[in-house]
């Protein structure tokens, strides 16, 4: 089915996921009008939001199947990088709504607007993974930021949460005006701010020198939402503060929406200039993945070391991203799925292990957790190895398939860093299952609380299967995201 | 085996016929032996008269086995050596070794000696033995040895006698250590297992170069080829048979390979008699006799052999002066009397060098096995009055003549026949090797230096032999008057044996009769087809004449003469008992400690090496450098650089911004250039 | 027999299900009561063992190529597939791995006493790993297994372990990673360096195998990432020190499968992977030097090291080094001999080491500790134990007639050919051998009893259970090894032409065309089939 973006009609098609899920936002908002005082209150509103996600899968399953094109490049795409992406995203909004249902009854945080707040901050990261127009995709991230920094200090209580929330909004303004000079010189020096056109003008002849600072600009705010080093500092204060669940929408969802925009621009909007990116992108993902890894290591509570890992993986994303081939994007939308299953479920698990952000959970607090909670354990265990990338997990067909698009291109320095620093990331992953199976809990009833609420179990299970499924038989996924990239 | 190569030669094996087809038999029986003994030792120790009948009963079927096969051989003497296929063993590529067995004149003759003796020694055992709880073990022991050592003898080539070779090498240990209990023992056995091994390592290596350079393992395929691939005097073939020898002076304890022999003695004495004396020490002047076609075309390494033979037959000698451990002297004595074979062997006049072996068998087995009867009758003596004397501490007897008649009747015979007095045994093996020596010296000088060395040995032989005599049987007793009474002589299943190997050591020179006095020199014919080969090329020369008139007087004159200093030396002032010994001084106190050879030993090569193992490569390499420098280094570097990089995130804003903007500047200078 | 088997269809089916027994096997083990599970649990291995069995007739081993080989799409994207095949070396290993794991099971009978469950269970995973390292014929795939089969190993070290069994766990995980992961990134570059040429990406062993001379200038890094991942399993000086660790810390049956395996597995992937794949490097002189340095150097400092330790265990384990060491050798040697002696001598100390450790487990059941000095005088009161105890040294020592000397002997005998020097100084290392153990027999079993070992018991039946296929074993590889040699010989053969080129396997025939001939000998060899001297 082709589509016509620049109509009205068929736009408002197009963008059927992203308008029914801001209506289901407002719907919530609207219940919340009177509904706003009792944990059941909350709860109703979670599982109002939950239920929105599901007409805009349903129009996403349609534009997907459908095999929706839009017959020429204009403000949004319409193919199926931006559809993988999407329905990445809404997996992620749905796990982090699934994990928040329990964790902010736990925390007596009884809010309802919170789930208003993750619905909008998917749509704006929709629109940014969707963006065919710069424009678009700053009003994208915007969305996203602003919902998000709301988010990451929602728990008032935790003085570490309003920390994590000021610091993030701080840094991600600073972060936003570069973006946003980024654009203004590129429009300066192409005269456009649609993808497709700037590509062009760059490839008809030399544009004037700030149109390649534009460049630069743009891939600075684009490096601060991934958390790539070194746009990196303001991560693992934010993830270490804000409540695991928007932690976890943080790690997933803002990752998946950076990293697909970026790549969309990349791809579209410089083709000709990939020989002064190439070096950048490839500088970032080494310092990411060095620093990230290195720094991890160091780290003695769970929720920081994750943070850490997380910089880790970015670099792991950029290095699939150098190539700019169809290999490496496809092994970008493979490594992004299975970095999202996976991060959901570890902090789906994180969530219930302690109290107050699990700030303070560390090795010692889930020693011994394999005896009195052993599948708790054994999911955790399948979440870390897939990190690791151990043959059998998801994470392992995702690193593959980055190494591939790499060698492919002989680019066996990045190849060299990613498994060298892979070895490292296993002294920080391994001793997580070693505590969970080899060590003596601290005391016999020091698990007692360690468990899951339902929709929570629901969500780590799922993840876990998926992990192990995909790890056994991707043929499935790997090519479904080869399909899915239109250039 | 490779036959393509034996078509090429004259000698090539032939299939065997009659009896012979079962010579296996020979080391079945044993080998029953020692596995019903064996299981009789796990499960009930106690069956003594049962171990006694199948212990001694299967090496006496092995011996009448060996004699049908040796009757067989002299029937129909064919021209080649008889091999009895078994199996093959290992194949690879053109590489199979057979496991085949190999009768020809020389294996008959050793075959014969090892289960002839082997079953007297087994006899006296059964008396010898009769209070050890291992009792069943021991025996199971000794008939393994059996299997093994036939094994070594028949084998018909190189692997499958180092089958044998170090099958021997572990009953020995095995042996020695058979008291373990006491740590003296199980270090003497360990000792005599890695030195053996040291000499392994040169046969092994010499099987590797053989088969790159002739194809072949085969004895018989050896002797044929190796004159037409091997140079004379070549390289390999000068290496191949100097890795072979420091293989012999492994087993037969030969310098520098010898300190194991006396530890040895820790070991039962029917075993020092059987391994240490009679068969196993023997192997190498067999290996030599075997691969004789190398050595003839080795010069320079016969010469070596010769020489270490000399020189070890005089050393061990000098040290056999000064002990008083009545096992102790009998064993510098074998080594001493090895030393004569291996330069009999090394002259090129193998016939002696196997003649004296058979001789030796002979009487150094009655001599040990009368030391044996010696020590048993002291241990009873001091048994019975609770007393923790020496029993095996020469200074501890004396007057046992009269005490044990027969024991001092018999050894005096063996004493005779080792010191070389006619018509003893010993007296012509041992003038043969001498003779042999002197004529090859006449071309080749050196050889002269080794004759006298060999008949200056013999002076010494003769004295610390009539020492022994007269340290134990004559003069006053000095065993103590409480145990006189207790002293007798041991039971007739022990003395019985000794009157055997008694007639042996007084009729063995008929085996090989010289030509001088008439005599069909037997052996000699015996063995020729085997010897022609290396004979060929390099010919036996005796002294003819009057020159052979005056070796024999002379050899005879210095034969009395250290028998009669012997014993006036010995009787000339009276023995201090071994608890009122006085310390050695002098060289005296040298000879007494063996030159110190040990102790060096212990100091250059045992302690650095442990040393170095555990400080050097082990702490040193493996755990500090390796380990601690390598990985743990490498893990404690990455969790600094980790901590480094969390101290960066301090929480202060205005560092990360001032990061941020580090970055932003890099990345657009970056993308501006 | 084969009529049987044919009639079965068992060589269609037969690899598959040696891979999918134990997987399926461990999910009633998990399930079960925690009392019946290492029931089940053996039940499973040996039903794998007695199919495996079948092998021994049904594979056809004189082609010397891979048969029975089967393949399936995997994930057809990257032309990976699900692909195995077995030829006489293979057939080795994988025997001896099914034969070691129900005697692994019964000896963990009394000293795994928690978690039976996820013991057994990780046991019977292990199993598939390995098996499937030894048959997997598509490099993904072999990757996999290699990888996987770390998983189970991690936990039985880590659960089950010793005192200081988390360090020797994460220890032996990042070593073998370490190696693993560069030879991720050469086997994706050979297969994308093969696939530009020939215009197919693919996985596929014998593809690969047959274009791999395209890597061209990449072939020497390809072969260093390769070389690095074996030679950390083998392992190879210095890359050995996380096996003492591992060694000790394991639990028995820990142990045993990764001495007698697990280790192989590293020879084993020079054989069938790493050589083949790039010979002209392998064989380079520089190469053959530094490994033919490194393998002796193992040979000796591995004995001197065992020979000072205060562990049994630790000695064993560094005995391990110094008898891959002569692997190496053999391998490297290069000649139809000293091949087929590396396998002998993989196979023989499969036997020999494994039945070390079930001894040494059996002494610590009994004194629950392993220092040597604890020890000494036991063999007045268990017999049994230090008749197998000596009968299993003497044939780690290499005494003729057991299995150990067949291998040393081929290697020795065969590398005496191609690289005179290394042999001799190998051949040395019988004579450490000899001391290490040797010292340790006596200060175990033999010197005075001390009071606190006088009431040992003797073997148990269960224990004469373990040991007694072990003994036979090795008997009958010392006395009659050819039915294994014939075995092996057609592949080895496959592998020496592919690898010496125009040299071929190097043995008699081509006496006169080995250009590395010793420069000693070259005097005084002739080659018999030139006409004789006069």
């Amino acid at each position: 089915m082709n589509l016509d973006v620049r109509l009205p009609a068929e736009a408002a098609l197009a963008l059927l996921p992203e308008i029914l899920l801001v209506a289901g936002a407002l719907a919530v908002l609207l219940v919340n009008g009177w509904r706003h005082r009792t944990p059941a209150d909350s709860r109703l509103a979670g599982w109002i939001a939950l239920v929105s996600l599901v007409p805009s899968g349903a129009a996403l399953a349609w534009l997907w199947i459908s095999g929706a094109r839009s017959v020429a490049p204009f403000m949004v795409g319409v193919d199926g990088f931006r559809f993988a992406a999407l329905a990445l995203i809404l997996v992620a909004t749905a796990a982090t709504i699934g994990l928040s249902l329990g964790y902010l009854e736990r925390e007596g945080l009884i809010a309802p607007e919170y789930y208003s707040l993750v619905l909008f901050a998917a749509s704006g990261m929709m629109f940014m993974a969707g963006a065919e127009d710069l424009i678009v995709l700053f009003l994208g991230l915007e969305v996203m930021s602003v919902s998000v920094y709301v988010l990451a200090g929602f728990n008032r209580g935790d003085r570490f949460s309003g920390e994590a929330a000021l610091k993030y909004f701080l840094m991600g303004a600073f972060a936003s005006a570069f973006l946003l000079y980024g654009i203004a010189l590129l429009w300066g020096a192409t005269g456009t701010t649609t993808l497709t056109d700037i590509g062009r003008r760059f490839e008809a002849g030399p544009v004037p020198g700030f149109g390649l600072i534009g460049t630069g600009l743009l891939l600075i705010g684009m490096g601060f939402k991934i958390a790539s080093v070194p746009f990196h500092m303001w991560a693992p204060d934010a993830y270490d503060g804000a409540p695991t669940p928007v932690t976890a929408l943080m790690a997933t969802g803002v990752k998946v929406a950076g990293v697909v925009a970026l790549a969309r621009v990349l791809v579209e909007a410089f083709p000709a200039t990939a020989f002064t990116w190439q070096p950048i992108v490839a500088a970032l993902a080494i310092g990411s993945m060095v620093l990230g890894n290195l720094v991890a290591l160091a780290q003695r509570p769970l929720k920081r070391m994750l943070a850490y890992s997380s910089i880790a993986h970015a670099g792991y994303l950029l290095v699939a991203l150098w190539p700019g081939s169809r290999l490496g994007l496809s092994a970008v939308l493979v490594y992004l799925a299975a970095y999202v299953l996976t991060s959901l479920a570890a902090f789906g698990i994180l969530g219930v292990l302690g109290r107050g952000g699990e700030r303070d959970v560390t090795l010692d607090s889930i020693a011994g957790l394999a005896r009195p909670r052993p599948w708790l354990a054994f999911a955790l265990s399948v979440c870390m190895l897939s990190l690791l990338g151990i043959p059998g997990t998801f994470g392992f067909v995702g690193k593959w398939a980055i190494l591939a698009a790499v060698i492919q291109e002989r680019h066996y320095a990045l190849a060299i860093v990613l498994v060298v620093t892979t070895l490292v990331s296993a002294g920080y992953y391994l001793p997580v299952v070693m505590a969970a199976y080899m060590r003596e809990p601290a005391s016999a009833d020091s698990h007692a609380g360690a468990g899951l609420p339902r929709p929570a179990i629901v969500v780590v299970a799922a993840a876990v299967t998926l992990v192990l499924l995909f790890g056994v038989l991707p043929s499935g996924a790997l090519s479904t995201a080869m399909a899915s990239i239109p250039w | 085996m490779p036959l393509f190569l034996l078509q090429l030669v004259g000698t090539s094996a032939v299939a065997p016929t009659g009896v012979i087809r079962w010579i296996w038999l020979a080391v079945a029986f044993p080998l029953l032996g020692f596995l019903v003994n064996g299981a009789l030792a796990l499960f009930r120790p106690g069956a003594r008269r049962a171990v006694s009948v199948v212990g001694s009963g299967s090496v006496i079927a092995a011996f009448l086995v060996a004699a049908a096969g040796f009757l067989q051989l002299r029937a129909d003497h064919p021209e080649g050596p008889v091999v009895v296929d078994l199996w093959s063993w290992i194949k690879s590529g053109s590489l199979d070794v057979v496991f085949s067995f190999q009768v020809d004149q020389l294996s008959a003759v050793m075959l014969l000696v090892v289960t002839g003796v082997g079953s007297l020694i087994h006899l006296y055992s059964i008396g010898y033995m009769r209070e050890d709880e291992g009792y069943a073990r021991f025996f199971s022991y000794l008939n393994l040895f059996i299997v093994f050592m036939l094994v070594l003898v028949l084998g018909s080539n190189l692997p499958v006698s180092f089958v044998g070779w170090e099958g021997v090498g572990l009953c020995s240990y095995l042996l020695i250590g058979f008291w373990y209990g006491d740590k003296a023992n199980a270090d003497a056995g360990k000792k005599a297992f890695l030195m053996n091994r040291i000499g392994d390592f040169g046969v092994l290596v010499a099987m590797f170069i053989i088969w790159w350079n002739l194809k072949t393992l085969d004895f018989a395929g050896i002797s044929s080829v190796a004159p037409r691939y091997m140079a004379e005097g070549g390289f390999i073939v000068t290496l191949v048979t100097l890795m072979l020898f420091l293989g012999c002076t492994g087993k037969s304890a030969q310098l520098p390979l010898y300190t194991w022999l006396p530890d040895a003695m820790a070991g039962p004495t029917p075993v020092s008699a059987l391994i240490h004396a009679a068969t196993m020490v023997t192997a190498g002047v067999y290996l030599v006799a075997r691969t004789n076609i190398l050595f003839a075309l080795a010069p320079t390494s016969a010469a070596v052999v010769a020489g270490v033979g000399a020189l070890t037959a005089l050393y061990a000698a000098s040290i056999g002066l000064r002990q008083y451990d009545i096992k102790r002297v009998l064993a510098y004595s074998t080594i001493s009397q090895l030393g004569y074979m291996f330069l009999a062997v090394g002259t090129g006049a193998y016939v002696a060098g196997m003649f004296h072996l058979v001789t030796h068998a002979f009487f150094k087995a009655l001599l040990f096995l009368g030391a044996g009867s010696v020590i048993y009758a002291l241990h009873r003596a001091y048994h019975a009055t609770h007393s923790h004397e020496d029993p095996q501490d020469m200074r501890n007897m004396g007057g046992l003549r009269r005490r044990l008649p027969w024991t001092f009747a018999l050894m005096l015979i063996a004493t005779l026949a080792i010191s070389g007095i006619p018509p003893l045994s010993g007296f012509f093996s041992k003038d043969e090797i001498l003779a042999a020596a002197f004529g090859r010296g006449e071309t080749a000088p050196i050889w002269m230096v080794f004759w006298a060395m060999g008949l200056l040995a013999a002076l010494l032989t003769a004295f610390y032999m009539m020492r022994l005599l007269a340290m134990t049987f004559l003069g006053e007793s000095r065993t103590g008057a409480a145990e006189q009474e207790h002293l007798r002589e041991a039971p007739w299943i022990m003395t019985g044996p000794l009157v055997g190997l008694g007639i042996l050591s007084v009729l063995g020179g008929l085996v090989n009769l010289p030509a001088f006095i008439g005599g069909p020199a037997a052996l000699e014919h015996w063995l020729e087809p085997v010897l022609e080969g290396a004979l060929r090329m390099v010919p036996v020369r005796l002294p003819h004449g009057p020159a052979e008139a005056v070796l024999i007087g002379g050899a005879v004159v210095v034969g009395v003469a250290g028998l009669v200093l012997g014993w006036r030396w010995t009787l000339a002032r009276p023995i201090p008992v071994a608890r009122e010994a006085p310390p050695e001084t002098g060289f005296a106190k040298v000879l007494f400690r063996k030159y110190y050879v040990d102790e060096i030993y212990n100091a250059v090569i045992v302690r650095p090496l442990v040393g170095l193992s555990r400080w050097v490569l082990w702490k040193g390499m493996d755990q500090g450098l390796i380990d601690g420098a390598g990985v743990h280094g490498s893990a404690r570097l990455a969790r600094a650089l980790g901590w480094l990089g969390s101290r960066l995130q301090s929480g202060q804003l205005g560092l990360y911004v001032i990061v941020f903007l580090i970055g932003a500047v890099w990345l657009i200078r970056a993308v501006a250039d | 027999m084969t009529g049987f088997l044919a009639s079965i269809g068992y060589s269609g089916w037969i690899l598959h299900g040696l891979l999918a027994l134990p997987l399926l096997g461990a999910i009633p083990v998990l399930l079960a009561p925690v009392a019946a599970a290492r029931r089940i649990a053996l039940a499973v291995s040996l039903a794998e063992f007695l199919l495996s069995v079948g092998l021994w007739w049904a594979l056809d081993t004189e082609p010397g190529t891979l048969q029975l080989t089967a393949s399936v799409p995997w994930i057809s994207a990257w032309g990976i597939s699900y692909a195995v095949g077995i030829d006489g070396i293979s057939l080795m290993m994988v025997l001896l791995t099914t034969l070691l794991m129900p005697l692994c099971i019964v000896g963990s009978w009394r000293y795994i006493t928690e978690r039976e469950r996820g013991y057994y269970a990780l046991l019977l995973v292990l199993l598939t790993g390995v098996i499937g390292v030894f048959i997997a014929t598509d490099l993904f795939l072999f990757y996999v297994f290699w990888e996987v089969m770390l998983i189970p190993m991690y936990f039985i070290i880590g659960m089950w372990g010793g005192r200081n069994r988390l360090y020797a766990a994460i220890k032996f995980f990042l070593f073998t990673m370490a190696g693993s992961l560069l030879m991720l990134i050469a086997i994706v570059g050979l297969a994308w360096v093969v696939a530009a040429r020939t215009g197919t990406l693919s996985f596929a062993y014998q593809h690969l195998l047959q274009h791999a001379d395209l890597a061209g200038e990449l072939a020497p890094w390809f072969f260093g990432a390769f070389a690095l991942a074996f030679a950390i399993k083998v392992p190879v000086f210095p890359l050995h020190t996380w096996l003492p660790d591992a060694h000790v810390e394991a639990p028995t049956a820990g142990s045993v499968i990764l001495a007698s395996v697990l280790l192989k597995m590293g020879a084993y992937g020079f054989i069938r992977f790493a050589i083949p794949f790039f010979p002209t490097v392998a064989i380079a002189p520089v190469i053959t030097n530094a490994v033919l340095v490194l393998a002796v150097i193992g040979i000796i400092y591995g004995a001197l090291v065992a020979m000072v330790q205060t562990d049994i265990k630790k000695l064993v384990a560094y005995s391990s080094v110094s008898h891959l060491g002569f692997v190496m050798l053999g391998i490297w040697a290069a000649t139809m001999q000293s091949i087929q002696g590396a396998i002998m001598i993989m196979i023989a100390h499969g036997f020999s080491t494994g039945a070390l450790f079930f001894l040494v487990g059996m002494l610590y059941e009994r004194r629950h500790t392993r220092e040597i000095s604890a020890f000494g005088g036991i063999a007045r009161v268990v017999p049994g134990f230090s008749l197998v105890f000596s009968i299993v040294a003497l044939s780690s020592i290499g005494l003729p007639g057991l299995n150990g000397f067949i291998g040393e002997f081929l290697v020795l005998l065969g590398a005496m050919r191609t690289q005179p020097l290394a042999a001799i100084l190998a051949t040395s290392g019988v004579v450490f051998a000899a001391a290490y153990l040797l010292w340790a027999l006596q200060r175990i079993i033999y010197n005075r009893l001390e009071p606190e070992n006088a009431s040992l018991p003797d073997l148990s039946r269960r224990e004469l259970v373990v040991l007694v296929p072990l003994l036979l074993g090795i008997v009958w590889l010392g006395l009659y090894p050819n039915p294994v040699l014939r075995r092996i010989e057609p592949a080895t053969t496959r592998y020496l032409e592919r690898v010496r080129g125009q040299f071929g396997p190097l043995d008699y025939s081509q006496a006169a065309s080995d250009h590395r001939l010793a420069a000693g000998y070259r005097l005084t060899t002739p080659d018999p089939r030139l006409p004789a001297k006069p």
